[in-house]
Order: C-alpha cells, then sequence, then structure tokens
C-alpha cells in the first residue's frame, strides 16, 4: 500500500491541512471570514495586555488610585514607580496593543475586496479604523508625550503600521518611531473617516458613530483642542435627545453600581462584552482569596478620602464588602464583568473641562453639576476657572476610577507627581528596542 | 552479518539431509570456568542443526546426536562458545570461559546490526543487566550516569515526570531538542501529551516502555551512526531493543521489589515569631514615615488603618504560631514493581510473554504514578526463507498530579511561599489560611483537587522477512503507535477560593495520536575472499494523526460530581486536529577488507509535511571508517595492547521537530496559548495568528568524529576516545519580533552553532577470580556549546527568568545584574546619585532607583554611564556543565553481588529562582531561614539585603545574587544482592533465585542551596536550561528486592 502511494501521491501524502486555521491567503477574502475578522480586533482589546488586565489597572495603579497588595514583582514596580525596562508586562501591554491594530490593518486592508452585496463594507473599515484610532491612541498615552504632558513640542510618538503583517518581508521591515504629532494626524484621519463611516444603529458593544465622535473628543482633550472637543461632545451629548436608536440617559445615582452589574446600561456608549466562554481576569486580580480572588491590588485610602460625604458612587469604587476592593468588576470565575470603553459620564466631563479651558464658566458648571447630582452631591458653585478646574478634575477621578483613566489625566494636568519627571512615559520593553535592532527608540531615562 | 547467513545456509542444508538419520543421545553438565557453578539455559546445538536444547537448573543437559554428525556447539552470552567433537562417550563436563572481549558485543544500528569491533559509528550500548532492579520509570533515567556523551536529567522529582536526555550537547535553539527513540525499529512518539496546565509539571509519554522489557538500548550519537535516521536524528538516536523469545525451555521469571523514598533535602523556613518580625520590618523600611494630609503615619496600627498592611501581622511577633508546612508536605512514600516474563519456544516460534506493574507515591504527598503494562513479542519461522513476527505492548497508567513548580496553588510552592505564622488548621478543623495571600494551604492543595491521568498506549508492529537469494533478504515492518491520553481535573470548594470558584470547576482533556509506519528494506550481504560487502536500500512512510478535546465548567452541585456533566456553566468546549507526514528513501554500503579495513557510507533522503512544498526534501548523508591496527601483522609483537582501532566519521543529520503548520501564515479562530476564544459578544472570530517562514526547511547538523578504541591485556582494559565538532546551520528559532508588526515570534532557519567535545569510556575487569570479580566502568564527556550566529544581525535573546542567547556564548547562558554588594549608608548612595547627575547632565539622575536605602543592593554599572540601566546587565554563569560522567563499579564475591554507580556534573551554573521569592522579603510570602541574617543597621556584615515591602529597589531582580554553581556529584545507585547457589536452587526447585537491596540517590555532593541541582523547571527549552523554581526534589529510594526463576 505505502508503495504505491509513493508514486503519484507521494505529493498528496504531503500536502497535510490545518484543522483550526486558515491559510492567510483565503482567510479574509469572503463576508464570513471579514466578519469574524473584525470579531478578531474586538477580541485584541479583550487580550490581558490590553482592556482586561493591565492596561486598565496600571494607570490606576502607577498613580493614587489604588495599591499594590499582591505578589507580582511586574506589579509591584509598576506600583513603586519604578519600572524597569524589561519588565514582561509593560511588554505584553505594548505586544497586545500592537497585535489589535494588526488585527485592525488586516481587515482595513482586505475589506475594499470584498464583493458580496450583503458585505457592510463602510461599517467594517469604520470600526476597525476607530479601533486603531484608540490602539495608537492608548500607546501614545502610556507610551509617547512628553514628561511634562501630551501635544507638547518634540512628544514623542511610536512607530506608525498602517499596513498588515502579512508575512516575514513585512515583519522584517524596520519602522522608527513618529512624532506625537504625527502619530495624532493618523489617529484623527482614522476617526474623521470612520465618523462619516459608521452607523448610528449598532448596540453599545460595538463601536458606532458615537463611539467615535466621543473618542475624537477624548484625543482632543488630549491635544488641548478645547473648541473641538466640547463641539464633539456636545454632537454626543445632543444625541441623547434625538429620537434615533441611540437614546443615552445617565443612570440614576441610586442604581450606579448596576451600569457595572448589569450589561450596556442607558449610559453605556461602548461596552467591551465579555461572558462565560470569553471571560476577563479583572475582579480575580482585584478580589480577595476568600472571595476567589488573588488580592493583587486594592483601592486606595488616598482615592476612599477623596469621596465626599454621602457621595453614592463611592462604595462602588472603595467598597465596605468586600473590604477595600470595588464593585466595578465584581465576578471572579467566570469573569463575564464588561469594561467600559466610553460613558456618556465621561462626555459630560470631557465637556465640562473643555468648556471651562475656553471660559466658559457656566456651560462648564452645568455639565459638571449633571455628574455631581447624578452622584447625590451638592451642585458645586465653583467661581473662578481654577476652582471649576479643581473641581473637574477631582470629579474625573471620581468618576472614572478603575477604568484606566487616572494617569493618563494626571500626564495631561502635569500632576502625576513624580520626581523623576522621565518615568512620566512608561519605558519602551526593552524586547521592542532590541528586536527592532535598535530602530525603535528606547525613552530617555531608561 | 555475513556468518549468520552462512550458519543459515547450512541449516537448510542440513534439515534436508538429516530427516531420516540415526540418533545418539550424549548428557552431561556445564559449568562456568570462573567459579565451577552450574550455568543454567546455555544453548547447546548440534552444528548446523535447527534443533537445540538448553542446559535446566543444575547446569545438566540431555541431547540427541544425530548419526552423522559429532560436532556440538555450546554458546551462552557472556561466554565463548565451544565446540565439541563427540566421540564413544556418553557423558561430556564442559567448562565455559567468559568472554572479555566486549568489543565483540552486538551494536543495534539503524535497520541493522553490527559488532562493536567492526563498527565505524560512535555508538554506546547498555544491556538488561546494566539496568536491572533499579526503580525508575523511564529508560531515560536509567541512562544517567552510563552512558558517555549523554547527559540525563530529570526535571522533577514529580512521579512518571519528564526528563532531559542530551547526546553531545544541545544542538538546537527551539526545536525539539530530545533525541529519536527507536523500539523494535519503530520510532516513537516521546514528550509530553498534558493539556492541562500544572506549573511546569509535565508527563513523559516514554515511561510507556517498560525498563524490564528492555534487552538492550544502543545510543547512535554520531553522524555516521545517526544519519541513517536523518531529519530526527540531529539530537542522537536512542534505539531500543525488547527482550525476544529464546528456543528451549520455557522459564519464568518473577521479579519484585519494594521500598520507600524520601525527599534528598528539606530546606530550613523561618518561624512564625520570626517571619511576623520580618514582615514588620518590611512594611516598616517600605514607610518609615507617610504623610498624607495634615497626618503623618509611622507606626504598623497606623499604616493598617491606610491599608499599607496586613492587620493579622500587626500584633507582637512572638505571639505567633509556627508551621513547618515542608514537613507537612514531604512524606517517606512507597515504591513497589512487579514483573513477570514467559520466556520460550521452539525452532519454529519463539515467544517472550511479559507482564509488569508499577506502582509509586511520589514524596510529595498528592502525588502519584502507577503503570501496568503487557507484552508479547513473538517470531516464527514459517519456512527456511520466510520469517514473521512481532512486538506487540499495550500499557496503562494511571499517575495522580499535583500543581508543581511555577504556580502558587501547588503542593511544594504553597509550602515554600505561604506564611509559616498559621495553624495548619483552624479549630473549628477548616485549613488554616492567610486570609491576605492567595496562597493555598499546602494541606489543602495536596488533598482537595483530583488531577487524573491516565495514558492508554498500544504500540505494536509486525514484520516479515524473506529470503529472495541466498545473500539478498526482503523485510517489511508495519508499526502502528496508538495513544489515548485522558486528563481530569476537579477543583471542589473546598479550596482556597482562589483556586476554585465557589461551586467547583472541572476540566477534562483527551489526547488522542495514531502514529502508522510502514518501512521496507532490502539487505545484500556477500564475501568473496578478503572482501565483504553488505548493502542495505530501503523506504518509508509515516504519518502522525492527533485529536484534541479540551472542555471546562464551573458551578456544581456540590462536590461529590466531578465530571462536566453536572457544571451549570460550561466555560470552554473546543477541540482540535493536525497531522503530518514523512516520506523516505535510505540506503547504506559497507564494505570491508579482512575485517580489518572498514569502510561505510549512508544517505537518506527525507521528505516532510512540515515544510512548504519546494523545501520538504533534505539529504542526510555520513561516510566512516575504521582501521583495526592491532590486526596488521607488524603490530602482532605487541600482546598486550589486544585491540587498537582508529575510526572517523563525517556527516549531516537533521531536526524537524517543529510545528505540524510551523510554515504557514495562518489565520486562526482559537488562541491555544491563552487558550481563549477569538469569538466576540457570541460572533464567530478569526485572528492572524500565526506568521510563517515559507523557506522554512530543516535544521542541519555536520558532524565529524574521531576516535581511538584501544583494547589492552586480551580486552581486558578498553578505552574509546572520541572527539567530535558538531555543528548546526539553519536553526529553527522562534525569532523575536518587534512587537510593533503585530507579532512577537515566528519559526525560521536562522543561526548556527557548535558543540565540539571529547568523550572518555574505560571499562576495566579489575579482577576476575574464581571466588571474587570487579569490574569498572568509568565514562567522562567535556562538551563545549557555542552560539555562532543569531538572527537580526545576531540581536540577543532573552529567554526563560534569566537565561540569555548571545553569539559567543553557550545556549542556557544567565545574564543579569552583577551585585557589588549592599549599601551600608546613606552618604554612600547620595555620592554615587551626585555622580549619576554629573555624567548624565540631567538633574533627576539617580544611580539606582529613588527609594534606594542602606541594606539593598548596589549593582554594577557595567557601561559606566553613571545610572543602573537595562543596559547594565552582563552574562554571570551557563547552564552548560564542563563536562558530566558517572563511575559505575560491580563487584562479586561467591554468591553476593555489590554495585555502585556514581554520576557526576560539573561546572555549570542554576539560576535558583525559587530565592527571588523565598529570599525576597518583599511580600507576605514564607521566607526560607537563611532571612535571618538580612541587613539591619546593627547586622551590616552580610549579603542578604534588609527586607523591605515591594522591594523599591529591585533587589530580586535577576543577579548572581541567584546563580548559583550547580555542580553534584551524587551516588546514583548502591545495590547488593545475594544469589542462591544453583545447587540449592536446585533443590528448591527454582533455576534461579536472588534477593537484593538498592538505594538510589543515597549520597548527594554538592554546594547547590536548592532542593537538588538535578532540576530543570524549564526541560524542554534548552535556552532556559538550569532554572530552578519551585522545583520538586529528587527521591533518595531504598528498594528491596527478590528475582526467581523457574
Amino acid at each position: 500500500m505505502p508503495a504505491l502511494l509513493l508514486g503519484t501521491s507521494c505529493k498528496k501524502t504531503l500536502d497535510q491541512q490545518p484543522q483550526t486555521s486558515l491559510d492567510a491567503s483565503t482567510g479574509y477574502t469572503t463576508r464570513q471570514g471579514i466578519e469574524a475578522g473584525i470579531s478578531g480586533v474586538y477580541d485584541g482589546l479583550q487580550q490581558t495586555g490590553y482592556m482586561t488586565v493591565n492596561f486598565l489597572i496600571f494607570p490606576d495603579l502607577y498613580a493614587d488610585n489604588l495599591t499594590w497588595t499582591g505578589t507580582f514583582p511586574t506589579w509591584s514596580q509598576v506600583f513603586n514607580k519604578s519600572v524597569l525596562a524589561d519588565n514582561t508586562d509593560i511588554a505584553s501591554i505594548w505586544n497586545h496593543i500592537n497585535g489589535t491594530i494588526n488585527r485592525a490593518n488586516n481587515i482595513i486592508a482586505a475589506a475594499p475586496g470584498i464583493t458580496d452585496a450583503a458585505f457592510l463594507k463602510d461599517r467594517a473599515i469604520g470600526e476597525c479604523e476607530t479601533i486603531r484610532a484608540l490602539a495608537y491612541f492608548d500607546l501614545i498615552r502610556m507610551f509617547g508625550g512628553s514628561p511634562t504632558g501630551y501635544n507638547q513640542t518634540g512628544g514623542l510618538g511610536v512607530p506608525l503600521r498602517l499596513k498588515p503583517t502579512l508575512n516575514t518581508a513585512d515583519a522584517n521591515e524596520k519602522v522608527a518611531r513618529s512624532s506625537e504629532a504625527d502619530v495624532y494626524t493618523q489617529i484623527l484621519k482614522d476617526l474623521d473617516d470612520a465618523i462619516v463611516k459608521l452607523p448610528l444603529t449598532i448596540s453599545a458593544g460595538r463601536v458606532n458613530k458615537n463611539v467615535a465622535i466621543a473618542l475624537k473628543a477624548r484625543v482632543q482633550l488630549y491635544r488641548q483642542a478645547w473648541a473641538d472637543a466640547e463641539t464633539l461632545t456636545t454632537q454626543v451629548i445632543t444625541s441623547v435627545n434625538t429620537s434615533n436608536a441611540l437614546s443615552y440617559t445617565l443612570v440614576s445615582g441610586g442604581s450606579y453600581g448596576t451600569i457595572y452589574t448589569s450589561k450596556n446600561s442607558s449610559e453605556s456608549i461602548w461596552e467591551l462584552q465579555f461572558g462565560a466562554t470569553d471571560a476577563n481576569n479583572i475582579a480575580f486580580y482585584y478580589y480577595p482569596t476568600s472571595l476567589g480572588g488573588r488580592n493583587e491590588i486594592s483601592s486606595s485610602t488616598n482615592m476612599r478620602d477623596a469621596f465626599e460625604t454621602g457621595d453614592l458612587r463611592k462604595n462602588v469604587n472603595f467598597s465596605t464588602t468586600p473590604a477595600s476592593k470595588q464593585l466595578k468588576y465584581s465576578q471572579v470565575n467566570p469573569g463575564v464583568d464588561d469594561v467600559m470603553m466610553m460613558r456618556l459620564s465621561e462626555v459630560y466631563l470631557t465637556r465640562a473641562e473643555s468648556r471651562a479651558m475656553l471660559g466658559n464658566l457656566t456651560g462648564a458648571l452645568a455639565d459638571l453639576n449633571v455628574i455631581r447630582l447624578r452622584a447625590g452631591l451638592v451642585a458645586s458653585a465653583a467661581a473662578t476657572q481654577a476652582d471649576l478646574l479643581a473641581a473637574i478634575r477631582k470629579e474625573r477621578r471620581l468618576e472614572l476610577a478603575h477604568e484606566g483613566q487616572r494617569f493618563f489625566d494626571l500626564r495631561r494636568y502635569n500632576q502625576t507627581g513624580l520626581t523623576q519627571t522621565f518615568r512620566n512615559l512608561f519605558p519602551i520593553p526593552q524586547s521592542e528596542v532590541i528586536n527592532s535592532g535598535g530602530t525603535v527608540v528606547q525613552n530617555p531615562g531608561y | 552479518m555475513k556468518k549468520i547467513l552462512l550458519i543459515f545456509l547450512a541449516v537448510c542444508a542440513f534439515a534436508l539431509n538429516s530427516v531420516y538419520a540415526q540418533n545418539k543421545k550424549i548428557g552431561g553438565r556445564v559449568t562456568s570456568s570462573d567459579d565451577g557453578l552450574p550455568l543454567p539455559g546455555v544453548s547447546i546445538k548440534v552444528s548446523g542443526a535447527k534443533t537445540g536444547v538448553q542446559t535446566d537448573a543444575d547446569g545438566s543437559y540431555t541431547l540427541n546426536v544425530p548419526a552423522g554428525s559429532n560436532t556440538i556447539v555450546f554458546s551462552f552470552i557472556g561466554y565463548l562458545p565451544q565446540t565439541l567433537t563427540v566421540g564413544n562417550a556418553s557423558t561430556y563436563n564442559i567448562k565455559l570461559v567468559s568472554d572479555q572481549k566486549t568489543l565483540n558485543d552486538v551494536v543495534v544500528i539503524g535497520y541493522g546490526s553490527t559488532s562493536k569491533r567492526t563498527s565505524t559509528g560512535a555508538t554506546s550500548g547498555l544491556k538488561a543487566a546494566d539496568i536491572a532492579d533499579r526503580p525508575v520509570t523511564g529508560l531515560d533515567q536509567s541512562l544517567q550516569g552510563l552512558v558517555a556523551g549523554v547527559q540525563v536529567t530529570s526535571a522533577s522529582g514529580t512521579p512518571g515526570g519528564a526528563v532531559t536526555v542530551r547526546v553531545r550537547g544541545v544542538s538546537t535553539i527551539n526545536a525539539g531538542s530530545q533525541p529519536l527513540y527507536v523500539v523494535d525499529g519503530t520510532p516513537i512518539q516521546t514528550g509530553s501529551n498534558s493539556q492541562i496546565g500544572f506549573g511546569n509539571g509535565q508527563t513523559n509519554a516514554l515511561n510507556d516502555i517498560n525498563p524490564n522489557d528492555i534487552e538492550s538500548i544502543d545510543v547512535l550519537k554520531d553522524a555516521a551512526a545517526a544519519a541513517i535516521y536523518g531529519s530526527r536524528a540531529s539530537n542522537g538516536v536512542v534505539i531500543v531493543t525488547t527482550k525476544r523469545g529464546k528456543t528451549g525451555r520455557t522459564n519464568i521469571d518473577l521479579d519484585y521489589s519494594t521500598g520507600f523514598q524520601q525527599t534528598t533535602k528539606t530546606i530550613d523556613a523561618l518561624t512564625g515569631p520570626q517571619y511576623v518580625q520580618l514582615y514588620q520590618d518590611g512594611v516598616l523600611n517600605r514607610y518609615p514615615t507617610l504623610t498624607i494630609g495634615a497626618v503623618t503615619y509611622n507606626s504598623l496600627p497606623d499604616l493598617i488603618t491606610r491599608g499599607l498592611s496586613r492587620p493579622l501581622l500587626a500584633a507582637d511577633p512572638s505571639t505567633y504560631p509556627t508551621t513547618n508546612w515542608q514537613d507537612q508536605v514531604f512524606r517517606s512514600a512507597p515504591i513497589s514493581n512487579y514483573n513477570m516474563s514467559i520466556n520460550g519456544g521452539n525452532e519454529k516460534t519463539r515467544f517472550n510473554i511479559t507482564s509488569g506493574f508499577f506502582d509509586q507515591d511520589g514524596i510529595l504527598k498528592g502525588s502519584s504514578y502507577n503503570r501496568f503494562n503487557m507484552r508479547l513479542n513473538l517470531d516464527h519461522t514459517i519456512s527456511d526463507k520466510f520469517k514473521v513476527g512481532t512486538s506487540t505492548s499495550f500499557n496503562r497508567s494511571v499517575s495522580t498530579r499535583i500543581n508543581n513548580d511555577n504556580n502558587i496553588y501547588g503542593v511544594l510552592s504553597s509550602a515554600i511561599l505561604l506564611s509559616p505564622a498559621i495553624n495548619a488548621y483552624n479549630a473549628d478543623g477548616t485549613y488554616g489560611r492567610d486570609v491576605y495571600s492567595s496562597v493555598e494551604n499546602p494541606i489543602a492543595a495536596y488533598t482537595e483537587p483530583v488531577n487524573i491521568t491516565t495514558a492508554s498506549r498500544l504500540l505494536s508492529n509486525m514484520y516479515g522477512e524473506y529470503k529472495l537469494l541466498p545473500s539478498l533478504t526482503f523485510r517489511t515492518n508495519f508499526a502502528a503507535d496508538y495513544q489515548i491520553f485522558h486528563e481530569r481535573r476537579f477543583l471542589p470548594s473546598t479550596l482556597n477560593a482562589a483556586a476554585a470558584p465557589t461551586n467547583g470547576s472541572a476540566i477534562e482533556a483527551y489526547y488522542s495520536d495514531l502514529n502508522l509506519l510502514n518501512e521496507n528494506t532490502l539487505t545484500f550481504n556477500k564475501s568473496f575472499g578478503d572482501h565483504s560487502i553488505n548493502f542495505l536500500a530501503g523506504q518509508s512512510w509515516q504519518k502522525d494523526n492527533n485529536e484534541t478535546l479540551y472542555a471546562s465548567g464551573t458551578n456544581f452541585p456540590g462536590n461529590d460530581i466531578e465530571r462536566l456533566s453536572a457544571a451549570a456553566v460550561k466555560t470552554d468546549a473546543s477541540s482540535a486536529g493536525s497531522s503530518s507526514t514523512l516520506v523516505s528513501f535510505f540506503g547504506r554500503a559497507n564494505y570491508d577488507y579482512k575485517k580489518r579495513y572498514i569502510f561505510s557510507a549512508t544517505l537518506r533522503s527525507d521528505a516532510s509535511s512540515r515544510f512548504a512544498d519546494g523545501h520538504r526534501y533534505g539529504y542526510f548523508p555520513a561516510v566512516s571508517g575504521a582501521w583495526i591496527i592491532s590486526d596488521e601483522s607488524f603490530m602482532k609483537s605487541m600482546n598486550w595492547l589486544s585491540t587498537l582501532k582508529v575510526r572517523g566519521s563525517w556527516g549531516q543529520t537533521g531536526n524537524n521537530f517543529v510545528n505540524d503548520f510551523a510554515s504557514r501564515t495562518l489565520i486562526g479562530a482559537y488562541n491555544s496559548t491563552a487558550a481563549q476564544s477569538i469569538a466576540y459578544s457570541g460572533v464567530a472570530g478569526l485572528y492572524p495568528s500565526q506568521l510563517g517562514d515559507p523557506n522554512l526547511t530543516w535544521e542541519k547538523t555536520s558532524s565529524t568524529d574521531v576516535a581511538l578504541d584501544f583494547g589492552f591485556l586480551n580486552d581486558r582494559i578498553t578505552l574509546s576516545v572520541d572527539a567530535y565538532y558538531r555543528k548546526t546551520n539553519n536553526l529553527l528559532a522562534s525569532l523575536p519580533l518587534a512587537g510593533s508588526t503585530g507579532f512577537t515570534t515566528y519559526t525560521t532557519n536562522v543561526g548556527s552553532l557548535e558543540n565540539k567535545g571529547l568523550e572518555i569510556d574505560l571499562q576495566t575487569v579489575n579482577l576476575k577470580g574464581r571466588n571474587f570479580s570487579w569490574t569498572t566502568n568509568f565514562n567522562i564527556s567535556f562538551n563545549k556549546n557555542k552560539i555562532l550566529s543569531l538572527a537580526n544581525n545576531n540581536t540577543p535573546v532573552a529567554a526563560g527568568f534569566g537565561s540569555w542567547l548571545e553569539v559567543g556564548q553557550s545556549i542556557g547562558s544567565f545574564r543579569g545584574y552583577k551585585v557589588l554588594g549592599l549599601f551600608q549608608n546613606q552618604a554612600e548612595i547620595d555620592q554615587l546619585n551626585a555622580a549619576a547627575k554629573t555624567k548624565t547632565g540631567s538633574s533627576t539622575a539617580l544611580y539606582q532607583l529613588a527609594a534606594t536605602a542602606p541594606g539593598d543592593i548596589k549593582f554594577e554599572d557595567v557601561n559606566g554611564d553613571g545610572v543602573i540601566t537595562s543596559a547594565d546587565q552582563k552574562i554571570l554563569g551557563s547552564a552548560q556543565p564542563s563536562f558530566t560522567g558517572g563511575f559505575n563499579n560491580n563487584f562479586k564475591y561467591k554468591s553476593f553481588d555489590l554495585s555502585m554507580l556514581w554520576q557526576f556534573s560539573y561546572g555549570n551554573e542554576i539560576l535558583n529562582y525559587t530565592r527571588s521569592f523565598a529570599e525576597g522579603m518583599n511580600t507576605i510570602y514564607g521566607q526560607f531561614a537563611t532571612t535571618l541574617d538580612r541587613w539591619t543597621p546593627t547586622n551590616t556584615n552580610t549579603s542578604m539585603p534588609r527586607a523591605v515591602l515591594g522591594d523599591p529597589n529591585s533587589n530580586n531582580r535577576v543577579s548572581d545574587r541567584f546563580i548559583e554553581n550547580g555542580s553534584y556529584a551524587r551516588m546514583k545507585n548502591l545495590s547488593l544482592g545475594f544469589s542462591l547457589p544453583s545447587d540449592l536452587a536446585a533443590k528448591l526447585h527454582v533455576r534461579k533465585l536472588r534477593i537484593f537491596a538498592a538505594a538510589q540517590n543515597l549520597v548527594t555532593i554538592t554546594d547547590y542551596k536548592g532542593f537538588d541541582p538535578e532540576v530543570s523547571t524549564f526541560n524542554s527549552t534548552p535556552a532556559s536550561a538550569g532554572t530552578d523554581f519551585l522545583t520538586a526534589p529528587q527521591a533518595k529510594t531504598f528498594t528491596f528486592g527478590v528475582n526467581v526463576g523457574f
């Protein structure tokens, strides 16, 4: 029998095919393939280095919202503000965000070639452009900018790769870091294109037009483009009052915890979806052993003390049961808590800050008080721009605690308090510097 | 081979002639000329006859000699054959002389055999007697210390666990690095089939071969010997031959041994009060004063209110209890081995039926391994020309496994890392736990989880051999290697909630693998006067198909139903399959002149499905030669030199042990490394899962071997000296990529490395008396490994915890920071910080880190830029030993036998990463007693840094602090036996009776501070060899046994 096989069928014997993968040449050539590929882009956000653990937690741990109470040396470095360039958890942030970009690049490159009439080409490209913009923005927030903040002269960027890595030649092409400004240009280009292409008709689980607009507002806030940020946030907030399918409303203060415990609340603009077969470890890292967690981190008493008496958000962010934890991520096993990518309250706070910066103190105060009143607090009476900004910044900290924003906001205000200012930028992973053959240059100081 | 053929022909001729002849009956007794004791089992044949008889238990025989025949041949393994010419007498007592010419031993090579004397390749062999009665699980362990050039390291002391075998150094970085194992002609699957994580606890498919079934093990080390296995041979080839039936009376052998095992070492840990004191020191060192708002905190109670300390560790240290967790987890564990064999046959059919049961509990509670196996080896002669046979074995092992190594829910790891300051049990009988730590109570860790792994394996081959011409033989071999591997885990709610969800969780995983093989060979043997030739031509076809199934779930109705049917929430269900094929042609030509000048050449062509079309075919040639100088007439006067042989070889071998589809760029639906679905929100997902190099092809090793074989005093002393140089090109490497490409790695051929070495193997018969004999085997191997080139213009690659690949260094080098000492005062730090500001020109520059304080480690500023950065790391050592070897002595006095095997490794370092946790003094982890010598303002003359929570100076970064001398010498085996004299045995109606006592790992001489210098946490990855991270030590084993033969 084998002797017979040797002749003509030798080649056939040697042609074995993978059973759980598709060949890259055929994977993204059909509508079904591309649609699954878009799921893959969202899945990129769900990687541990990105929105499910490291990138979600480190911005609070590197700032004043979290205390390290665990055992991982890599996390201890973050809490101690003494991150080394070979920190493997920082490397996984870099690798997972860049991997997500590559997933998006694949779809953006392949989608125009799909001729299936049922394929929603614009939506597909818009979703991937929005996520790519988010990913580059997140890289800038962590690894780029200047020690004094963002969008300063000479700010450092990251390598821009806008074409998919399809073969080893692509992979071996050396790409150096672009300037921070060039990366913003690309981010805004993607978002502008996405805003045009995206419809208003998708649920909070996926990127839609308002997500792209709200994200662009966040970018403009970092770029101190106050007027544009004000316009964009207004567009999103106005859409609350229009009668389209997406009608965002803030959840009442008494039900504040349900934003996190029930999926896709009325103020959720974009929420990364998790389920039993697609779970995360966020609550696991927070929660104590007795509840099935690893007790790696706890909410800081510094943050607890920042809450005013009667704040309805306090127990969600600094819980009494379990002690010193939070209730935003409470499902340890399986970890089905969703991750908030964009909420209406952030949009209000972004507009408040932009208006304050533009001198529209009345408008700013009104937006601030929307958030304060919802939290069960009395309306702020801040009258000067400085007082108002301080109040908005405090509210932003408490409203968005545990949502991966804190340290980046402190960088925006240039108030991180780090004596070694080079540490305002995280180190480019040593592996990246080495494996790019030095093309990707380390941040100064590391 | 030629001899065999001639005998065969004579047999045929005789068979035709003797059918109607008259017989004569003779008898007598056969004894050994050494000690005069009777020899049972001696084969006695009329010269040229197929039929024969064997001596019985007291050495007696009777034989019918056909009329016309008068030549009788007596032969027995280990003795020189003796020919008797039958005269008129009817009783002939024979004394057999033992054969000391080990160089005449048969050497099994690929697709054939040769004698050690005429072999041109570098091979080393072991016989059944060398490995008998040792309580080892697998044959890989039994190679340890006995074979020059073969370095064997058990990854851990876990029963049934992984073993690393390196033949002549490491010749690969990322591809498979274990040798190819060929059992009775069939290359078998080895390695771990485990799909469930146990830290690094792996399984070992090689344990499916019962060592007691093994007749011989031959290790093919150089290309001359191994190249016939082509693309799979560059890590060496281990040829295993199992025992086959012998013509004659039916022998029944029973072997039983039993004993117990203990850990080779425990490590002193802190007491509860000492631990609490250390923890409190650490907290106050971290927060000497803490000012928040207007309030300054500087006492433990204050810090507790700030959430910066654990309330449970605030009281007077002396009030805390002590639990020695290591004492709780180690035990004296039983081990037993039962074997039975029935061996016999007649001229047409020979059989060997064996069955065995091996039962071992681990020295760590909760772990065990047992194996049941049975085998039938059958050979049948259909006609003078046609022979068929089979080797068929079935094996089933059941192991209960425990989490191990890199896993905070493991048994040994939790025993090291859990605070000693809590009780083993609470007053209410529940497990004592540190509520601020996720480390499990070690007792719960071995008691509560259910981890059962069963491996079933059917390994069978059938051969047929047909003599087409007297000199030409065709042989075909069909083989199937079928494995079913099932793992199931149930984590009940009684576990630490971090280790198991409130309502339990379970995983079940199936793996099945079917490997089919067909090989066909033609062998041609011919002699013309002084010239002999031997040709082999063959073809092989092999296909491997494997399937996996994996499912998990949570939320069980209590802890009594452990199977997934009861899980309310199914968290994963996935299946996969993969396949590979190998199509090969091979040939060998041997020529010798007067058995004195010997030449051999081999060539194999392999085509593997693992590579893309156009890169599939590989050709692996080898040439070799030998000259037996001692047979020259000009050497005849040198009587003391019985053998002098020079041999040399050159050849190429390959390595294709990469993933089945490593050359393909793939879009995948499941992230197997993260065990994660790519689907999002119920919509199926795909992602670019693998970047492939379409030009991927074989890794190729070119080897040159030059050797001298000496035999002195009629080969009473034999010495082999082999020198080799092996260079591996086109290394199959996981090329690390800049993460900004979207990938972190792809498999490609890049880089090269070399191994050069020297092997010395000395075997001596020191004493050979009537009552007393003493033989010695000493082997020592020097190997030097060097990386010659790497990818990305020789960009170094980090691996493991502190391992490093760099051109000019060996694989398994360690890299990290160099410790200069401890900072003794603040002025010293200030001075360096000031210098850092001057050198860098930055006003915020610091020598080390912001929180560096007296008692912290001062690291070396290697590049002299004034600040400690990642660039200040350097090579700190290597896991590669300068030399390894073994020293084996066998003594015999009358009926007693004693053997002692030492095994050693010198010049290797170990990264003792366990200490970076257990001497870390930075968390709530339990600590070794060595931390009592930590730096304090009053204890400054020490190398142990201060205790400080969170380690703000990163004292625990990889540095030479944790790199230790890993050299050791170990008494691997000591055994003492007593055999009942055969005349006494005969009275008891037994053929033989022997009782013995043995000890393994009785003595270990080492400076290593960890549990065991024989360790390899990342055993499957050569690049991160020699790392010890919470790995279970080897057992010290004492066994007692009996061998009875009927």
